[in-house]
């Protein structure tokens, strides 16, 4: 039985909060439910355990700082910020709101499974967040799928909340005592300092190692190195070994559980390769991931059999998922004589001289190509390129592309017709 | 099949990220409200009549005025003239500077270039003596301090008179007072303070006018909720996937749109136009809608008791179509004001104006293609236009290309049309008139009887295509009543929220570029001008 603590402290602003329940403990400090008594909002006033006067002090000194940073002011991702301290006495602490959702370890464990869209919207969101902390030097220190919380409440937006901030980085303040960080996450050079009975405060550098394990959490909906969970030794073995465990390049491995790592696409799947580096520089920032991971939202295709998702890019020519497996189906140019012409990657070239010979065709008129499961199109004709739309046509962008489905029948300018056939 | 974020998805990542897209335009981004010398210096870089004024007046009119070549055929000793215009040139491209220093420094420029064309005349020696026809011989000057050099030669040989270089007062009779070669000074002297008044005035002007534009900046208002919204009708075709982005969040800053079109404080200053943020007969909208780049343009404009609007837009099937399309509007809103700048001294049909103001249209794509050398293009640079000019009860109107064009007599709630799409077939995407290098179809012109209280509505495609214009004409009737007269905010609001507007997937249903402009036709016996002046626009 937790003993509640029952008393009204009083913080630096002079604001008054009232203690309720203990709700945890650890090694570094007890956590009590308690209610901001001036605006009524819930949070949890924690109170730090310290062992020296030195100590306490240096507590002191974070706490206040991070307090005044106000990060709550920054962006809403941070609205569990501590927004007040209080020293009573050797007692040292702060008090944080309470962060809407639930954690996401505990959303796994659930058997959470949201849309990948949905996944990738989550991660863009707690991307920024770290972006954001990055950009004004700092770090969050401990970054890892309990401290992240998701409230799904909101139809499909999944919003993310970081709390415990107490374990922060920033190269005006003392490193933070006794704590490196959540053991699945912590950085190869930490485990490697570990190891020699040392201690590692993380810093950016050690935190965008972090980002990348939660980020690989997030999209695939399990640790990088899960299989080895059980095996203190291996999973030591396979976070310290400066590779992404899960990397198709390395061949394609079965896989229990979440997305198989072949729905990213290589821009995502470099960013993991170099995530996991031992080197420090070769770590993508959060911005690189920010762009990248925008850049994935819009890119999102869904495979026609199974609806198995996919980030698409050249190489996706067949659903990762092993329970399809299948290729994506191939769309093929019926020309005007009925021969028909499958649409490769390479793209194929259509013009005056495969369509009749008519003046008003260009000589390459159109250019189409396969962009994994999509097939497009580039109009490069003096006359235009039209598409069929309920009854009349419909004129196609110049040199851009653009997608086309099977059934869609395309006029090079006012002579030639093609049709799309699905090829299976 | 692609599956995109919803816009619930989309909007919560933009408003976490602080609205700031990298896609969306800078436009969007915030400002901050500059003070009043920041402005000054602002249309002061923009200006190209001040920037062009000073250098041809020191290169052009000074050798006029003392009737010599200043400028050195030598390129390594510059003559003043070229000196000062360098100097001109380099203030001029300095923003940093204060402006009284700026000023301070132009005068003294202008003092020295004063000093080096006398001393020029000097140097050469040239003077022509209009009563005898013989030359003086006069000794050169010191450039830095006024002071005679000695003269190699003796004084009194050869016909050199040893006369007194300095200036001198006249002493004999007026005209001996105009041989003397003082009247270029004076005459410059004059010239540069009738200059430097003119240009005194005209920048107060556009300082005190810019504030007012500022109205035009605001954030577009709320509407009540009570009223209903304008809906695009359901038959609104859906884009295909690949080309369409999100909407953006706000409606193109019609500040800067106007400033594209047209360089407005120059031409207020000029001619007396008056824009819809000063004129509550006038409004106008565009909205990017769901395209990556706007390419319509629009305007609306009071001049000489004309009220006049325009729309354009450019082919996006075609390369440049959005520069062409400002070219349009431009060229036809300045053949407009200079047509109806006569009208005050003679009767005008306004439907021959806006085939006039049409004509002015593909005058200046081929004016500005051929200064561009490329007059060859046979593709590309292709725009529509609609062109519509109110005077009393007649309003006259010309367009090439499709697009939508409606009087609305709010009396009744009749609608008339007065613009017929020039497309293949309707509904197609293929048209059949536009402007360009060459012209393109038959422009069409006329002119319809209007009532005061009269709306006269046009647009360009992406709106008449989606919108049923009797609804369009609806909501923006309740829009202006909201908004207590104010036209112009009636319009921004109905553009931004049609460009909001999104099917049960989510898909935005006008995807193509939007644009609204709109005349209310005044009564006979109110000058448009006088209320627009103190009507007090209901804000």
């Amino acid at each position: 039985m937790n003993k509640p603590l029952n008393r009204i402290v009083r913080t630096g602003s002079g604001v008054a909060i009232h203690a309720g329940d203990e709700v945890a403990r650890g090694g570094q400090a007890i956590l009590y439910a308690a209610v901001n008594s001036q605006t009524g909002q819930k949070g949890f006033l924690k109170q730090f355990m310290h062992s020296s006067p030195a100590e306490r002090a240096a507590i002191t000194t974070r706490t206040k700082f991070l307090v005044n940073a106000r990060l709550c002011d920054v962006s809403p991702l941070f609205r569990s910020a501590p927004t007040e301290w209080y020293v009573d006495g050797d007692d040292v602490g702060h008090f944080a709101p309470q962060a809407p959702g639930s954690s996401l370890d505990d959303l796994m464990q659930g058997g959470w499974a949201p849309d990948f869209l949905g996944l990738l919207q989550l991660a863009l969101a707690l991307v920024h967040a770290v972006s954001l902390l990055h950009a004004r030097g700092w770090a969050h220190g401990d970054l890892h799928a309990a401290n992240l919380y998701v409230d799904a409440a909101e139809n499909s937006v999944l919003k993310p909340t970081f709390i415990d901030y107490d374990n922060f980085w920033h190269a005006s303040m003392p490193a933070p005592q006794n704590s490196i960080g959540q053991v699945f996450y912590l950085a190869p050079e930490q485990r490697v300092a570990l190891a020699k009975g040392e201690s590692l405060p993380p810093d950016q550098a050690i935190e965008r190692y972090m980002l990348a394990v939660l980020l690989h959490t997030v999209l695939l909906l399990r640790h990088p190195a899960h299989q080895a969970a059980e095996e203190p030794e291996r999973f030591n073995a396979q976070m310290t070994a400066g590779v992404w465990p899960d990397d198709p390049a390395r061949g394609e491995r079965p896989v229990a559980g979440g997305y198989p790592p072949s729905v990213l696409n290589v821009a995502l799947q470099g960013l993991f390769r170099r995530g996991f580096s031992l080197r420090l520089e070769e770590r993508p920032t959060p911005q690189e991931w920010e762009r990248v991971l925008d850049d994935a939202t819009n890119l999102v295709f869904v495979c026609p059999r199974c609806g198995g998702p996919v980030v698409l890019d050249r190489s996706k020519i067949k659903c990762p998922f092993a329970a399809c497996a299948k290729p994506y189906p191939a769309l093929g140019v019926v020309l005007p004589g009925g021969k028909t012409l499958p649409i490769s990657g390479g793209g194929l070239r259509l013009g005056r001289d495969d369509l009749g010979g008519s003046r008003t065709v260009s000589r390459v008129h159109a250019v189409f190509e396969r962009f994994g499961g999509e097939f497009r199109v580039v109009n490069y004709g003096a006359n235009g390129l039209y598409r069929s739309l309920a009854g009349s046509w419909e004129r196609l962008p110049d040199r851009a592309p653009f997608v086309l489905q099977p059934g869609d029948v395309l006029r090079f300018a006012d002579s030639a017709e093609v049709l799309l056939q699905d090829l299976g | 099949m692609r599956q995109p974020l919803t816009p619930q998805q989309r909007s919560y990542l933009n408003a976490i990220r602080g609205g700031q897209d990298r896609h969306a335009p800078v436009a969007q981004l915030p400002r901050t409200r500059a003070t009043w010398w920041q402005r000054l210096l602002s249309t002061l870089r923009r200006s190209w009549s001040l920037r062009s004024f000073l250098p041809v007046f020191l290169a052009v009119v000074v050798p006029l005025t003392s009737g010599q070549q200043l400028e050195s055929d030598d390129t390594t000793n510059p003559g003043p003239s070229s000196i000062a215009r360098e100097r001109v040139e380099t203030r001029l491209d300095d923003s940093s500077e204060c402006p009284a220093a700026w000023v301070a420094d132009l005068l003294q420029v202008v003092d020295e270039t004063i000093r080096a064309v006398r001393n020029s005349r000097m140097m050469n020696g040239q003077v022509d003596d209009m009563k005898t026809g013989q030359a003086e011989r006069t000794q050169p000057l010191d450039c830095r301090n006024e002071q005679p050099v000695p003269s190699s030669r003796p004084l009194g040989e050869g016909g050199n008179l040893g006369v007194e270089p300095r200036i001198r007062p006249p002493d004999g009779p007026h005209v001996d007072w105009w041989r003397n070669q003082d009247w270029a000074v004076v005459a410059m002297g004059v010239t540069a303070c009738v200059a430097s008044i003119v240009i005194i005035l005209w920048l107060a002007r556009c300082v005190a006018a810019a504030p007012r534009s500022k109205v035009e900046d605001g954030p577009v208002p709320e509407r009540n909720r009570d009223i209903p919204a304008v809906s695009p009708h359901p038959g609104g075709s859906r884009p295909p996937d690949s080309i369409v982005p999100q909407a953006k969040a706000a409606c193109d800053s019609p500040q800067s749109h106007t400033r594209q079109v047209l360089d407005a404080r120059l031409w207020k200053a000029c001619f007396g136009i008056t824009l819809p943020c000063d004129n509550r007969f006038l409004g106008w909208a565009t909205h990017q809608g769901g395209r990556d780049e706007n390419q319509d343009r629009v305007i609306a404009f009071e001049t000489s008791g004309w009220l006049c609007a325009l729309a354009a837009d450019g082919m996006g099937g075609e390369p440049f179509g959005g520069q062409s399309a400002g070219w349009a509007i431009t060229g036809s809103a300045r053949g407009l004001i200079r047509v109806l700048a006569g009208a005050v001294c003679q009767k005008l049909d306004p439907g021959t104006v806006a085939a006039i103001a049409l004509s002015e249209a593909q005058r200046e794509i081929t004016k500005v293609l051929t200064r561009k050398r490329r007059s060859g293009v046979s593709t590309g640079y292709r725009s529509t236009l609609i062109v519509a000019t109110c005077h009393d009860d007649v309003m006259g109107y010309a367009y090439l290309g499709d697009g939508g064009g409606y009087i609305l007599r709010r009396t009744t709630g009749e609608l008339q049309r007065f613009l017929t799409p020039m497309k293949l077939t309707p509904g197609s995407n293929v048209i059949t008139g536009s402007l360009g290098p060459t012209v393109h179809g038959e422009p069409e012109c006329g002119s319809v009887q209007v009532q005061p209280g009269d709306l006269v509505l046009l647009g360009t495609d992406g709106l008449f295509d989606h919108v049923r214009p009797q609804d369009l004409a609806r909501g923006l009737g309740q829009a202006i009543e909201e908004f207590g007269g104010n036209i112009h905010r009636a319009a921004r609001v109905i553009v931004q929220e049609l460009a909001a507007q999104r099917d049960r997937d989510g898909w935005i249903i006008c995807d193509d570029n939007l644009t609204l402009a709109a005349i209310l036709v005044p009564g006979k016996d109110v000058s448009a001008k006088a209320l627009a002046t103190n009507c007090g626009m209901a804000e």
